[in-house]
């Protein structure tokens, strides 16, 4: 599995607590395994009931022909074989990859400088910004998707009527209804509202690097720019490591923008895996098809985190050595 | 002569990068205050633009409203049933919140802190949910909480909820627990306190800023 992020650390072995006049119970740092199997329990069987075993019977139904009848006829991997040669597919993991690409540059690297601005000493009101910055990601993603689609509306949105208001009424467009940039105006709004997600992320990082690391670099005359290129970039990249993920992760599944905003529109150009999915299941009610969609984004997810990883692998061979 | 010289350049010198500063300074403020402003204007539009009639909103979509018109939430409240969603929506957030809270926090501890056989397989085993949309899960998912009883109820949907937030809340808690010192809770077996209690008396508390942060994320 190409999905193990984790920081490097060095794992100390508990102290042998075995001081005189001190009673111990060994248990208290090392429980019985039985004792982990019980807590970890409850967790384990939740989500393998909730996410791995639907995974399974997707698997399972992506095999078959099915649209909700009795009939349920076992066709093999054809399947796989229709999966292959859809175009509407492909063209959603397209889009699937625009957005991750534009998510990745817009979240991880606008939080990045954004952070790196709260952390100098010129900025007033830090806590305020950080508080703002994540305002957005709290809301849920079919109010995003909604609010900005009255942002993008053409007689009334928020856009157009801005422009209106600088006499530029000829660059007013109905942002929503232009195939071309279409991937662009709706990714807006995903990073939009992630964006003080990964800030947050990213600032909590920064913070546990150490102050004198900086001052040193201050003596030696960096500037903020030689800083954050040459000192938090690097101290801060097992976590920019696991927003790459998360950022991959989350887009790869996107959903809820798309659907609320534009449904996939105009034709397809805006559609999304997910979407497509969501689509084919409930719209076509093709099951057994809609499955093997399903597989085939875990497999696509899977196979983007693990080339991410492929540079990551190398930092963390440095750390162990 | 010469020294008056070096003098005046150097007063030169420290306004030019007192300038600097301050325009840096100015700048960067700018910047971030114009960031934050774009992060909360979409959502206080639409807080004020539902004072608004439709009549008015249509004429002039980014001015304020004339007057404070609550038409519109009388319609919400006496039409709809938004009340009993609220109500529906609070509490699956909070019971999810809670669970993926507490769920993930006691796997975090012991994926993190001890190396058991299979630990590395379980920590991809959770993390594979990330990458799978909940609905593209939604057939087989439905069926097997038909087949065993599940459905319709009203905890029927903190199952999912819960489930689909483990994995990012998994990945964030593990490396924050990762990085506190294990001398606390070396400390605390010294003072005699037991295996739980340590786990949820000491660790949960420290843990609890951040996990909260996994947590709520996914759910809304």
């Amino acid at each position: 599995m190409g999905c193990g992020y984790r920081h490097t650390y060095t794992r100390t072995p508990f102290l042998p607590l075995k001081r005189e006049g001190v009673k111990l119970k060994k248990s208290a740092l090392h429980p019985k395994s039985g004792t982990i199997l019980a807590y970890m329990l409850p967790t384990f069987l939740i989500y393998t009931f909730v996410v791995i075993v639907p995974i399974i019977s997707a698997i399972r139904l992506s095999f078959y022909n099915w649209s909700g009848g009795k009939k349920i006829t076992y066709i093999g991997l054809n399947n796989y074989v229709a999966l292959l040669k859809d175009n509407v597919f492909w063209q959603s993991f397209r889009n699937n990859i625009t957005i991750t690409v534009l998510c990745f540059i817009g979240q991880i690297g606008l939080a990045f400088i954004l952070a790196s601005f709260l952390q100098t000493r010129m900025i007033k009101w830090k806590s305020f910004h950080r508080i703002v910055a994540y305002f957005p990601a709290t809301i849920s993603a079919v109010v995003v998707g909604f609010v900005w689609s009255f942002v993008y509306n053409y007689d009334y949105g928020l856009i157009n009527t801005v422009l209106g208001i600088l006499n530029l009424s000829k660059w007013a467009k109905p942002w929503l209804d232009n195939p071309d940039s279409i991937m662009y105006a709706v990714s807006i709004h995903i990073i939009w509202q992630y964006i003080g997600f990964y800030m947050v992320i990213i600032l909590a990082a920064m913070a546990s690097i150490e102050k004198s690391i900086y001052e040193m670099a201050e003596i030696d005359g960096a500037s903020g720019f030689q800083k954050a290129i040459s000192i938090t970039l690097p101290m801060i990249k097992n976590t920019l490591a696991v927003t790459v993920m998360l950022c991959i992760s989350g887009n790869m599944k996107i959903f809820d923008h798309i659907y609320t905003m534009t449904g996939g529109g105009p034709g397809n150009s805006s559609m999304v895996m997910a979407l497509d999915v969501y689509k084919t299941t409930f719209i076509k009610s093709q099951y057994g098809y809609a499955s093997a969609m399903s597989v085939g984004i875990l497999v696509l997810s899977m196979l983007l985190i693990f080339i991410t990883r492929i540079p990551t692998m190398s930092w963390r061979k440095e750390s162990d050595d | 002569m010469n020294k008056n010289e070096t003098r005046t350049n150097q007063v030169k010198f420290e306004t030019t990068n007192k300038v600097r500063t301050l325009t840096a300074t100015i700048i960067s403020n700018f910047i971030l205050i114009l960031f934050s402003f774009t992060c909360v204007f979409p959502i206080i539009w639409v807080l004020y633009s539902s004072f608004k009639t439709q009549a008015e909103f249509m004429l002039n979509p980014v001015g304020l409203p004339s007057r404070l018109n609550f038409a519109n939430y009388f319609q919400v409240l006496t039409q709809t049933n938004m009340d009993l969603y609220m109500l529906n929506s609070f509490r699956n957030t909070v019971l999810a919140v809670l669970g993926i809270l507490l769920l993930s926090f006691i796997s975090c501890y012991f994926l993190s802190r001890f190396r058991f056989k299979g630990r590395n397989f379980l920590y991809n085993y959770f993390v594979i949910g990330m990458l799978i949309p909940l609905h593209a899960l939604l057939v087989p998912l439905y069926i097997q909480f038909k087949n065993s009883h599940l459905s319709n109820h009203w905890y029927t949907l903190l199952f999912p909820y819960i489930a689909f937030g483990l994995p990012i809340a998994i990945v964030l808690v593990e490396s924050y627990i990762a990085s506190i010192p294990r001398e606390l809770e070396e400390a605390a077996a010294i003072d005699g306190s037991s295996f739980s209690r340590t786990l949820f008396g000491i660790v949960l508390p420290v843990t609890t800023p951040n996990s909260s942060y996994g947590s709520y994320h996914p759910v809304f």
